[in-house]
């Protein structure tokens, strides 16, 4: 869990460092997402750092980092769709942010199992939205 | 009195119904003559409409009598859409189904319905989607429509509906319109208001839009602002009520938490700043400031203009702020009233087709999970938590191959949504179920197609946009071979077992009066409360504004009398969103705000527009409606009357921008955005703005390139995840032949040979007297000319006939 975790807040340093890319207006909507996001996680690495790490602190920061993505995952396909069609952005670096997004989205998957396990099945429903928790569904 | 009805003789029977059309909800009666529609005729009784109706309400009937309806399901095969029985379409579907339960889960399933069905069939659909399949993908074109009034009403007042209602446009002193053009999109609600204006002078009407509309034309003050700066406008207005003092201090001390945002907001909104960034003259956005400072009583009214641009839930929010920084709501004759554009979408959302839980219950909160598990009895991890998906979301899933059935109820995508192409390839990627009475756009991308009842072949409930619940009466039976929405969902419940947790059928009612029954049980309490709605109630008093309960077994005309909000975190239908990014909140973060039965006034930011115009595509694009046309005229396209009057798409252009290009009034041209181009002929008009464009979104088949939504965007609001339509780029093309001047031609010639006048033959070639041209020369001709003027509907309208033309203003013209 950590590490996923680690790997998930390089990868907001990178995008930081690398923001904004062209002047679209949208990414001022994306930006404060990916500050906050960076700084939850941020959060979350000191809290798994203590030995007893405050787990209703810890729900508020997740839930916080999956409802910044939910906001984000739109608002980034829409800033590649238009980046390409303003073409202000060369096409491979546009591909290269959101290849990087990507990585985002599959390590926040990868943590469900984990957060599931702190929280339980149903705590867990209302700090990760739907989709990141998909699981083959009813029994007809 | 429909017009049509003369020709068909005596009718057998009037029956009570209410209009599918468009959101006013009118009072009509259908003309029913040997089990057959005939005409309909306004309901003289009914409050809203006087026994008006607007003349696609007139002309609604054609589509039940078409002959091209379906009269039965067809399957894909081999390519081809087939006839095929009931059973054979809907075991299909149920197999399907289950496949894509088995394989990919339940948000592998996805309903998108219709802003025009009744609240029985919507209600079936949340009982179906969310706890037979348990999908939380659940979304209609009302995302398309008016998903940012619900997103405006959760963000300010806790809960959806809308505060005022069209009683207090009866009463009120100045009313403004705001992206809204009731002359062509609600003409019923429309003449109300201007025969109040005639005989009292009131209301005062301010109009704010970027095209000089029919409302335009009759308002006593016009902002006519620049593509996109909606909210630059609302921030410079707030900017003057603060500076000025035209506020109820009062009323935010006791009523309101947030103030202080809207302070430091709106600060640097100078009237210096607004009009650079709106093109409004300072002097007229004073005036209108003055007007909302100083007025008694206010109605502010919104819809497309509003919804589909840039910072679309920003916006309303914004207008939500000025009524509550001047307490001008929940009172007679003041309030928000945010629109709807068709005759039920609010209804979608109220019993849960769509957005938040039946009932106004929050999908994020605990408790109403656990009361809607117990209303349904099943067990509470049936059903799906957390904010739902818009269909710009879930064609997104359908690209990535994450939607195994996509099941489309009287909806036209394929037509309506915005960058059509996108949309086609995620629905060729997926398994697609349309129920439609017609072949349309949408069917040609269909799995499996199921022919449904049309208006006055079924019976149900609509609420229209100002939460009254009105009848719908049955007044014949469907064609053979046909069943209505509500019992093609009852057969598909069936047909899966879905079962409550005592191994019960989750669905028992058998008829829409006791559907509404049941969902009367799941209304009480809630902001919603229908618990003293009867159909025979309904029917009575000629309809009834929700809540319908104890206290108010009358309706309510107005919400928020009280000045209590729907803001305590357990009474609120979401925790709502951060109005900048579209974040949604935590419980904890709603609950630090602390509004606990307080409005909330937010800090509202301007965003430009996405796409802009440039180099490459110079004009501003915007999409929009017509009066003689609904959506993308499945219906009112049957109608002979309503088709000859408006029978293709055009594009309007200014008169400055036309004569800069050489395009003359009617001439063929390619409108192209980075998403494609479509051909239609030129209006020029003085009615948009020199850089602006105007296509309405009514017209385009896959064969006929002349859909709007080839070129517009597919980037939505972040609240509200309603499309942009309103704001893009394009560039426009004439599109010519080119003629070689022979030994035997001349000038003369050729602008007579084309139906062209010598001025209009030179204005296309840049030519100046004395128009010569040589053997050899080239002249462009255009491809064709068609009549692209579109008779007034109105009879007070001051204005005659389109397109306006000046030809004094060309340059060559002798005195």
């Amino acid at each position: 869990m950590y590490h996923t975790i680690a790997r998930t807040y390089q990868t907001f340093q990178y995008l930081l460092e690398n923001f904004p890319i062209n002047n679209n207006p949208l990414e001022l909507r994306i930006k404060p997402l990916l500050y906050e996001s960076n700084h939850v996680l941020y959060q979350i690495l000191l809290i798994l750092h203590q030995p007893q790490p405050n787990l209703h602190q810890l729900k508020q920061l997740f839930s916080i980092l999956y409802r910044d993505d939910e906001a984000l995952e739109p608002l980034v396909r829409a800033w590649g769709r238009a980046s390409l069609w303003m073409e202000v952005t060369p096409s491979n670096i546009v591909q290269h942010r959101l290849d990087l997004y990507q990585n985002i989205q599959k390590y926040l998957k990868r943590l469900v199992p984990y957060i599931k396990g702190i929280y339980g099945e149903e705590d867990a429903r209302y700090i990760v939205p739907p989709l990141y928790r998909r699981k083959v569904g009813a029994d007809y | 009195m429909d017009i049509n009805l003369y020709s068909q003789g005596d009718v057998n029977k009037w029956v009570y119904s209410t209009c599918n059309i468009c959101s006013i909800g009118c009072g009509c009666y259908i003309g029913v003559k040997d089990n057959k529609i005939v005409g309909i005729k306004g309901n003289e009784d009914h409050d809203i409409n006087r026994g008006r109706l607007d003349p696609k309400g007139e002309n609604q009937w054609y589509a039940n009598n078409s002959p091209d309806r379906l009269l039965t399901p067809l399957i894909r095969k081999d390519g081809t859409l087939q006839p095929a029985s009931w059973d054979e379409a809907m075991n299909l579907i149920v197999t399907r189904t289950k496949e894509t339960l088995r394989t990919i889960g339940s948000d592998g399933i996805a309903f998108y319905s219709t802003g025009q069905g009744t609240l029985e069939t919507y209600y079936t659909i949340a009982k179906v989607g969310r706890a037979g399949l348990r999908s939380h993908l659940l979304d209609a074109n009302t995302r398309l429509c008016t998903a940012t009034t619900e997103w405006c009403l959760f963000q300010s007042f806790g809960a959806d509906g809308v505060p005022a209602s069209f009683e207090d446009v009866d009463l009120t002193d100045t009313i403004m319109f705001f992206g809204h053009n009731p002359a062509e999109t609600g003409t019923v609600f429309f003449e109300r208001i201007m025969e109040r204006k005639r005989r009292t002078g009131k209301p005062y009407i301010i109009v704010v839009d970027v095209r000089k509309t029919l409302t335009a034309k009759e308002a006593d003050l016009f902002l006519q602002l620049k593509p996109g700066t909606n909210l630059a406008l609302l921030n410079g207005i707030v900017h003057l009520l603060l500076k000025n003092g035209w506020i109820d201090k009062d009323f935010i001390r006791e009523h309101t938490v947030g103030f202080e945002r809207i302070q430091w907001a709106t600060e640097p909104w100078t009237p210096s700043l607004a009009a650079k960034v709106t093109g409004i003259p300072e002097h007229i956005m004073e005036m209108a400031t003055h007007v909302i400072g100083t007025t008694n009583s206010l109605v502010c009214t919104t819809l497309q203009g509003a919804y589909q641009s840039a910072d679309a839930t920003s916006s309303c929010v914004a207008i939500n702020n000025i009524h509550l920084i001047r307490g001008l709501i929940g009172k007679p004759g003041s309030g928000p009233l945010h629109m709807a554009g068709q005759p039920s979408s609010s209804g979608n959302r109220t019993v849960g087709g769509v957005g938040t839980y039946p009932g106004n219950r929050n999908p994020g909160n605990p408790k109403h999970i656990k009361e809607m598990a117990e209303l349904w009895n099943v067990n509470t991890s049936d059903l799906e938590v957390g904010p739902e998906k818009g269909i710009e979301e879930i064609v997104h899933l359908m690209e990535k191959g994450k939607v195994g059935l996509f099941w489309n109820i009287n909806t036209n995508p394929m037509a309506s949504l915005p960058n059509r192409q996108r949309a086609k390839k995620a629905f060729e990627n997926t398994f697609v179920v349309v129920q439609d009475p017609f072949l349309t756009e949408t069917t040609e991308v269909a799995d499996v197609v199921l022919p449904p009842a049309i208006w006055g072949e079924k019976e149900g409930t609509m609420e229209n946009a100002d939460r009254t619940i009105n009848l719908l009466t049955k007044a014949v039976d469907p064609p053979n071979g046909v069943k209505s929405d509500f019992d093609i969902l009852l057969d598909f419940a069936k047909r899966m077992g879905f079962k409550t947790k005592d191994g019960k059928p989750l669905i028992t009612y058998e008829t829409p009066e006791q559907c509404f029954e049941e969902w009367k049980k799941v209304s009480k309490g809630r902001p919603s409360d229908m618990s003293a709605a009867t159909y025979e109630k309904l029917k009575e008093n000629n309809g009834l504004r929700w809540p319908i309960d104890e206290k108010h077994p009358l309706g309510t005309p107005r919400l928020y009398s009280d000045f209590k909000f729907h803001t305590f975190p357990d009474n609120a239908q979401t925790y709502g969103k951060d109005l900048f990014t579209g974040r949604p909140r935590t419980k904890e973060e709603f609950e630090s705000m602390q509004a606990n039965g307080r409005a909330i006034l937010y800090d509202t930011h301007y965003v430009p527009s996405v796409e802009q115009p440039r180099q490459e595509y110079p004009f501003w694009l915007t999409t929009g409606r017509l009066v003689w046309h609904w959506h993308t005229r499945t219906k009112t396209g049957r109608s002979p009357y309503l088709q000859m009057i408006a029978p293709e798409g055009y594009v309007e252009i200014n008169i400055v921008d036309a004569e800069s290009l050489g395009i003359i009034p009617g001439e063929l041209v390619k409108v192209s955005s980075p998403r494609g181009s479509i051909n239609v002929p030129a209006r020029v008009v003085d009615t948009v703005q020199p850089g602006l464009v105007f296509i309405p979104f009514h017209y385009g088949t896959w064969e006929n390139n002349q859909s709007a939504n080839e070129l517009t965007v597919d980037f939505t609001d972040p609240l509200s995840k309603q499309p942009t339509f309103k704001q893009c780029s394009c560039k426009i093309e004439p599109v010519r032949n080119k003629i070689t001047i022979s030994e035997k031609q001349t000038f003369e010639d050729i602008a007579e040979t084309n139906a062209l006048s010598l001025e209009e033959l030179a204005k296309i070639n840049h030519m100046i007297p004395p128009y010569r041209a040589d053997i050899g020369d080239q002249i462009e001709v255009p491809l064709s000319r068609t009549n692209v003027e579109i008779p007034p509907y109105m009879p007070y309208r001051n204005i005659q006939i389109f397109p306006h033309f000046s030809q004094a203003e060309l340059p060559f013209k002798k005195e």
